[in-house]
């Protein structure tokens, strides 16, 4: 069932886009990924023998209760932090700190404040490790910012911007310097649940355009099912991998997926696992 | 019919005038009060001057000369001191804010040298290098620099985390991060610094002047008190919080002027 669905994905795309010349997509594996934090407490287990692949141009969900260390370990596939045990490659190599190949979306938008919109898309692209030419970077920015709606406020400050359209900004700015991988940390949480359903729907167009290898995480099993090829369930910290569920439908989905029978079905079983999980994490709620 | 347009068309005139009336107002304020306990004869007529009697003694010095020299010598010493101190101030705030070692070893050494009153090094300064220029420099420097480098380097380290991660993953390197981040987040800060610096350094600036200077506004109080012309005292009193209203003013407005970024 996965396996098909992934070839869908897949096959689908590469007939189709070979004018953009940009598509170099990587896979991801985790072997029994550990991480801990010395406290006052004493040693705090965050992951323990995480363990998954992600394939070149998958989209991969990562759900679980909250507190289960969801962003620790996105913070280690960005490079911004180290395992403590285990190993994390990115294309059989070894990560060694942050890279341009991999982007980051994180939940707090995180655009600069004292930049442009425009300025804050093509930020990536004036720094050594990505320098354009001066057309090239503008004409990135300008089609990255058209694709996220933001033509028009190219001379807006961030703080003028609503929460949707900063985390649209964040978006293009990450694209611009053209990862491989996109990690993106609750990229919505922040967001109203109708700008939420706009954003997931926004970037699955974006990701049909671009075919990159994206992990996300996420406390929204409807959102992990909506936007993912693959869920990877982690268990109440210390997180481990505790189930890997595939999600059947091709690429490109629209909103209607989500009334489908065979959403609702695996919606409710992976709430199931989720509810599961988030009632070991925090007992005291459990009736 | 004209009237109407000019109104229409210029709204930051009238609004840049209501906004200078209000402004006005509260001294104008103080200077009747003033007036009023001066005619009421509750304090000695001797003692407390008139605001006329302030205004003729500035003719009056005016005419003589001398007042501009006063204003002049003070404003250039304040303003030199707080340039050379903030300046100085700016790399040592960031070592102490981007190096954590440099923050453990530094921190109590500034922050008892800040809580030295800058007035009370005046005595020793004299002694080492004479009640000349230079001292009173050195005074005013010392003044400026230890707030400054407080104010820069917990601008630093309030600098959210968040925008070092995104621009490291944008593929920033140390030099980037330093030039294209931590820099912009950190000019109001610097901003700031000059303001508290200049505070600090007119309260110096004036005490130091009371002991050992020939012109500068401290200067003329102190010869004012020897003579007993209590208007001139007044009068320096008023021109020194007119100079540092004018200064913070002109920075407030630079601040405005280049952070329009911040909310």
């Amino acid at each position: 069932m996965a396996g098909l669905s992934g070839q869908d994905w897949r096959g689908g795309i590469e007939g189709e886009r070979v004018t953009e010349n940009r598509i170099e997509r990587s896979g991801i594996s985790l072997e029994n990924v550990s991480k801990s934090f010395a406290t006052r407490e004493g040693e705090l287990k965050v992951l323990e023998n995480l363990s998954f692949e992600v394939e070149a141009g998958e989209s991969v969900a990562v759900v679980g209760p909250s507190g289960s260390g969801k962003t620790t370990l996105l913070n280690l596939l960005a490079g911004l932090d180290f395992p403590t045990g285990g190993s994390i490659k990115v294309d059989g190599e070894p990560i060694t700190g942050p890279s341009p190949q991999r982007g980051v979306i994180f939940q707090q938008y995180a655009v600069f404040p004292y930049l442009t919109v425009f300025e804050n898309a093509v930020f990536g692209l004036l720094l050594g490790a990505n320098r354009k030419p001066k057309a090239e970077r503008d004409r990135i920015a300008r089609r990255y910012l058209e694709l996220m709606g933001l033509s028009g406020f190219e001379n807006a400050y961030p703080k003028t911007l609503s929460g949707g359209m900063k985390q649209r900004l964040a978006i293009a700015r990450a694209y611009a310097v053209n990862p491989k991988i996109l990690f993106m940390d609750e990229p919505f949480a922040a967001l109203d649940a109708q700008t939420r359903a706009l954003m997931q729907e926004l970037i699955l167009e974006i990701m049909a355009e671009e075919q990159k290898t994206v992990v996300f995480v996420t406390h929204s099993v409807e959102e992990a099912i909506f936007i993912g090829n693959r869920i990877v369930v982690v268990s109440a910290r210390p997180a481990k991998v505790h189930s890997i569920i595939d999600i059947p439908f091709g690429f490109p989905r629209g909103p209607d997926v989500k009334t489908s029978s065979e959403f609702m079905s695996i919606r409710r079983e992976v709430e199931h696992l989720v509810r599961e999980q988030y009632v070991l994490a925090h007992p005291e709620l459990a009736k | 019919m004209s009237s109407r347009i000019a109104v229409a068309t210029s709204p930051g005139w009238s609004g840049w005038l209501t906004q200078a009336a209000v402004r006005i107002s509260p001294f104008i304020v103080v200077i009747i009060l003033w007036q009023l306990t001066h005619l009421s004869g509750v304090v000695s007529q001797v003692l407390l001057p008139s605001p006329l009697d302030v205004v003729n003694s500035a003719i009056r010095l005016i005419q003589r000369g001398g007042l501009y020299q006063h204003i002049i010598a003070s404003t250039l010493r304040v303003l030199v001191g707080v340039v050379i101190g903030v300046t100085l101030a700016i790399p040592v705030g960031f070592a102490l804010g981007w190096y954590k070692g440099v923050r453990g070893f530094l921190d109590p050494l500034i922050n008892f040298f800040r809580a030295l009153p800058p007035i009370a090094l005046v005595p020793l300064v004299v002694v080492y290098v004479g009640i000349g220029e230079s001292g009173r420099l050195f005074v005013l420097i010392y003044a400026s620099f230890f707030p400054a480098v407080i104010v820069i380097y917990e601008g630093i380290l309030a600098i959210e985390s968040i925008y070092i991660r995104a621009a490291r993953v944008l593929g920033a390197d140390g030099r980037e991060l330093f030039l294209r981040v931590v820099l912009p987040l950190t000019l109001p800060h610097i901003l700031t610094a000059f303001r508290v610096a200049l505070g600090v350094a007119w309260a110096t600036l004036v005490a130091a002047e009371l002991v050992a200077a020939r012109t500068g506004l401290g200067a003329m109080i102190q010869d004012a008190s020897n003579f007993f012309q209590i208007p001139t005292i007044f009068l320096g009193i008023i021109i020194i919080g007119a100079v540092a209203l004018v200064m913070d003013s002109a920075v407030r407005a630079a601040i405005a002027r280049f952070v329009t970024w911040r909310d």
